[in-house]
């Protein structure tokens, strides 16, 4: 899954109420309170994004088996009992975890609204029928693009499109909500008034177009899949043209491109603050692609209860509050409002995790990020190949790395 | 299903506000205080806020509402009758509640 596909950072959209306007009603209280927690049940998955955050190392032979069943029921009990309100059930493609309807179950029947994100191979009648019973709450589907070929060659996987299709239709039918999430970039963005149409179609009650965020597969694939401003630009428009007509029909949340902003997102509200990831094997980190970061320990839900690992985990100490900010962020205004950006872009661009995220303009590494910006305008006549190494009409096309599954499936 | 505008006055009394199947209402485990759960959002609700919705079953129309809240809280029907359409718009557009004919 993407980072995108969790709206896990979030661009505060007017109109939406994310997590964050319940805390200015300053009646959740704590402020080291999780709202959401991520559960990657597992990394396997039949499709092969290029902008995949799933670690681009998990071919190795060390990696320790998936979490058991009991293991995640005892981790979600934690969960709930720390303040967690919603459950988003990740991978990976988390349906090809079976116990997937008992961990549903574990989950809703204290309180928590459960959300499974999917690409939707595997979500069969009888899956989704099991899964409602279970008390699913609403149900995700990634889109890669609005026709097959496109879909399927981003994908990497033949079939996957119309797979999509009919299982967004199953899930309409058995009325459960439908959100449909595409992550956008230079391969699929003129493409967005066909994706609006598609999501109108399919019935969806929820779209999230969401930009791409340079981390994990995706940062490897930067310079083949970041849009041109001038892509970035139309997009807007279009974008706010469909969530006015839409408005009270379909909520139509837009991850605006960081790297043509000034300002950074306001990352996870905050590193600690809002959110968890556990990984299959029970690692619990602060952001999902944490572990790109040299140097953070990440401890073990098979080694500490979970509040423990909240409260103390040095991983998640390490960049809580503004107290580890170095300058501009520092002494800036705006430091308890976007926290100094993501920390693993700031690490990507910089080799420095604790730097002002270049996606500020303020960041004295800025520069980093505006050359690769114009190493994009330069290749903008070329398309991302999804295929082959040249588009039809003979120009080249920029090789696409896809995303590789884990070698062995312990889990299974 | 219906959407009226905003600002079409007078409320149309006769339709009836469902809140819709993605959206939750529940009690939050720490605070105690009622809480609204849809798709990747929490909204914190006041007392009435969570009667309101509480009301918003598909069944009952905007006029049965506010009669209802009129006894509740001892005001007549006319007085809450622009605050809570008011608030049912807001949340109309946000998707979370719909207007049944
Ligand atoms: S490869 Fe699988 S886990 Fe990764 S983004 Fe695509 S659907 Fe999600
Ligand atoms: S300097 Fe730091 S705190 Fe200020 S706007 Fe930029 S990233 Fe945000």
């Amino acid at each position: 899954m993407t980072l995108n596909e969790q709206q896990m950072k979030p661009s505060p959209s007017p109109g939406t109420h994310q997590p964050e306007d319940a805390l200015s009603q300053a009646a959740l209280g704590n402020t080291l309170r999780p709202f959401g927690l991520l559960a990657e049940l597992t990394y396997r998955c039949p499709l092969r994004c290029p902008y995949c955050s799933n670690p681009t190392q998990i071919l190795s032979d060390q990696r320790q088996p998936e979490l058991t069943t009991s293991e995640w029921q005892r981790v979600i009990g934690e969960a709930a009992t720390l303040g967690v309100l919603h459950l988003l059930f990740s991978g990976g493609e988390p349906l090809l975890r079976r116990d997937l309807p008992v961990l549903v179950d574990s989950a809703r029947s204290i309180g928590l609204y459960t959300n499974l994100i999917t690409s939707a191979l595997g979500l069969t009648r009888r899956r989704l029928q099991e899964l409602r019973e279970a008390g699913l709450d609403s149900v995700q589907i990634s889109f890669q693009a609005d026709e097959a070929a496109l879909a399927d060659g981003i994908a990497g996987c033949p079939g996957a499109h119309e797979h999509k299709l009919e299982a967004a239709r199953l899930v309409n039918a058995c009325g459960l909500p439908l959100t449909i999430n595409v992550v956008l970039h230079r391969g699929n963005i003129e493409r967005l008034p066909a994706l609006i149409t598609l999501a109108e179609r399919l019935g969806a009650q929820r779209l999230e177009l969401a930009s791409t965020q340079y981390l994990g597969w995706a940062f490897c694939n930067k310079v083949a899949l970041l849009p041109t401003k001038a892509q970035v630009q139309q997009a807007e428009t279009i974008v706010r043209a469909a969530q006015e007509r839409l408005r009270g029909r379909m909520e139509v949340i837009y991850v605006w491109p960081d790297y043509y902003a000034e300002r950074p997102k306001p990352c996870l509200y905050g590193w600690g603050r809002r959110y968890l990831t556990i990984t299959p094997e029970g690692e619990v980190l602060p952001c999902q692609t944490a572990r790109v970061i040299p140097n953070l320990h990440f401890d073990n839900v098979r080694q500490h209860s979970l509040a423990w690992i909240w409260q103390r985990s040095a991983a998640f100490e390490r960049f809580r509050g503004s107290h580890w900010m170095p300058e501009p962020c520092r002494s800036c205004p705006l430091r308890e409002q976007d926290f100094g950006g993501c920390r693993c872009q700031a690490f990507l661009l910089t080799g420095d995790a604790a730097n002002t995220d270049p996606a500020c303009s303020l960041s004295p590494h800025r520069a980093r990020l505006l050359a690769i910006l114009s190493e994009v305008e330069q290749q903008s006549g070329s398309s991302p190949s999804f295929h082959r190494p040249f588009a039809p009409d003979g120009r080249p096309l920029i090789p696409i790395l896809f995303r590789t599954n884990p070698k062995s499936c312990p889990g299974e | 299903m219906s959407t009226p505008g905003e600002g079409s006055f007078p409320p149309p009394k006769v339709l009836r506000p469902r809140l819709l199947p993605r959206a939750r209402l529940e009690i939050d485990r720490l605070s105690q205080r009622p809480i609204l759960l849809y798709p990747e959002g929490v909204m914190m609700l006041n007392e009435t806020a969570a009667a309101i919705l509480q009301l918003c079953n598909g069944e009952y129309t905007l006029a049965d509402i506010l009669r209802e809240l009129a006894n509740r809280y001892e005001a007549s029907p006319e007085q809450l009758q622009d605050d809570v359409y008011e608030y049912l718009c807001s949340l109309r557009d946000q998707n979370l509640v719909a207007w049944l004919e």
